[in-house]
């Protein structure tokens, strides 16, 4: 079965070793920041490498491409807070801050999608990148707005007896939510992944040709150094688990699989992708976010509970995705493209 | 023989994801200077290794007369009525150069 050896690619592998490490209880430690200068070094890699491609591409397919990251981005987060609502498990601060995670996006999971996809020789469009960057940051808003207003609902309840809610109180939150926003499309990897590809769009192409084995020949070294250490904080989660509940730990597989189902239909009937690059923007409505979305969700909405949008992120859901869903999300898109 | 003025002592170990916030405070309250940590560890929350950005801690310190005390931990409060999880002890410290914590953030700069 294809899509069964793809499992053998020395990315995922990593990451399986970096979840053993960690399970047998190795003393295995990366240096800190660590993680964060990888995955500086694999969006700005793959942000050169896509807008030097984008730069040919199609401009009508491209500013389509971006109003489906959008309407993916501002929708799903809202789809997932009513399912969450609906599973009564979660209060609705919890289900504000997991619903942003799941409508933005992991870039380690696309950057696996393709080292998937490059390893089965699969062409794709370089649009679900420009996708990628869209995406990260709509979720963290529909996020905050969901926490503002179920705030508001529990404080109206509160009050019930007619006292206001402090004037001052509400000026600073104001405040605050713009800044937020401000944060959310400042966000450090929208910068570097949107500044690389305009760099990449915009350079003489012997520049780029001379940086190649920068962000082509080492990449996907690089991606395994990453996913092994990603691996490891994957299974850290494990211990959380039961926190969770299997209720939570079904959405955590639920929701990617019906994100990615959206996405490959999203992918090839409006976008009109190739097989590879519907199974990229499956793989954007399926993954969720566990780098951009923490803090912001940490500092916007203290009242969620980390241990739940951490381990479903992070400890489910991306696991799920690295290892099942994304040859998943290949056969359906190639069912697609079949049909 | 050095004299020895007393001060207080404020550390917090808090989120680091609130640093630019906790900053912004000490701005506002005319606090003479402060001491951030990287920090990892235990406690109600769980674990924070501080291996990735968001599970990453900080140790504040600040050394404020007590006279500014109770405005600052006045500040601290209302962020942990907001639900933010902030561990703030305050301990009494001697310092010699009591000058340098009589002025504010803003008057250095």
């Amino acid at each position: 079965m294809s899509s069964f050896s793809n499992l053998l690619i020395p990315a995922v592998l990593f990451f399986a070793l970096g979840a053993i490490a960690r399970i047998i209880k190795s003393d295995l430690r990366f240096p800190p920041d660590l993680a964060k200068v990888l995955s500086i070094y694999l969006l700005m890699a793959i942000g050169l490498h896509g807008g030097y491609e984008l730069a040919k591409a199609d401009l009508g397919t491209a500013i389509n491409a971006i109003v489906w990251a959008l309407i993916l981005g501002f929708s799903m987060p809202i789809v997932g807070y009513l399912v969450l609502i609906m599973t009564r498990k979660v209060s609705p601060m919890d289900a504000a801050a997991i619903s942003a995670h799941y409508g933005s996006v992991s870039a380690g999971t696309f950057l696996t999608a393709i080292a998937f996809l490059d390893s089965s020789g699969v062409e794709y469009e370089s649009y679900p990148l420009i996708m990628l960057a869209v995406m990260e940051s709509p979720a963290i808003i529909v996020g905050l707005l969901l926490a503002a207003w179920a705030r508001k609902q529990i404080a109206a309840g509160n009050t019930a007896g007619g006292v206001s809610v402090d004037d001052l109180d509400n000026d600073a939150s104001k405040s605050n939510f713009s800044h937020l926003l401000k944060d959310a499309f400042t966000n450090g990897s929208v910068v570097v992944l949107i500044g690389s590809m305009v760099i990449g769009a915009i350079s003489q192409p012997s520049g780029i040709e001379k940086i190649k084995p920068f962000i082509d020949d080492i990449f996907m070294g690089v991606l395994c150094l990453f996913l092994f250490e990603m691996g490891m904080e994957a299974a850290r989660r494990i211990k959380e688990f039961k926190k969770v509940g299997a209720v939570l730990g079904v959405f955590g597989v639920v929701m990617p699989l019906a994100g990615g189902f959206v996405g490959a239909l999203v992918g090839h009937e409006m976008l009109g992708f190739s097989v590879g690059g519907t199974t990229l923007v499956a793989v954007l409505g399926a993954s969720a976010s566990y780098i951009a979305v923490p803090p912001a969700m940490r500092l916007a909405v203290p009242e969620a509970n980390p241990s739940f949008y951490l381990t479903l992120s992070l400890g489910i859901t991306f696991p799920f995705n690295v290892l099942i869903g994304i040859p998943l999300y290949y056969w359906f898109a190639t069912y697609l493209a079949g049909g | 023989m050095v004299t020895l003025y007393p001060h207080k002592l404020v550390n917090i170990i808090t989120l680091d994801v609130l640093e630019e916030r906790l900053t912004a405070m000490f701005h506002r309250h005319g606090v003479s200077g402060y001491t951030i940590l990287r920090a990892h560890g235990a406690g109600a929350s769980g674990e924070r290794a501080g291996t990735l950005d968001f599970e990453a801690n900080i140790l504040v310190k600040v050394i404020v007369p007590e006279e500014k005390l109770e405005r600052l931990l006045n500040g601290l409060q209302r962020q942990v009525d907001k639900g933010y999880q902030l561990t703030v002890f305050v301990a009494d410290v001697d310092v010699i150069n009591p000058a340098k914590f009589a002025g504010s953030l803003e008057s250095n700069s």
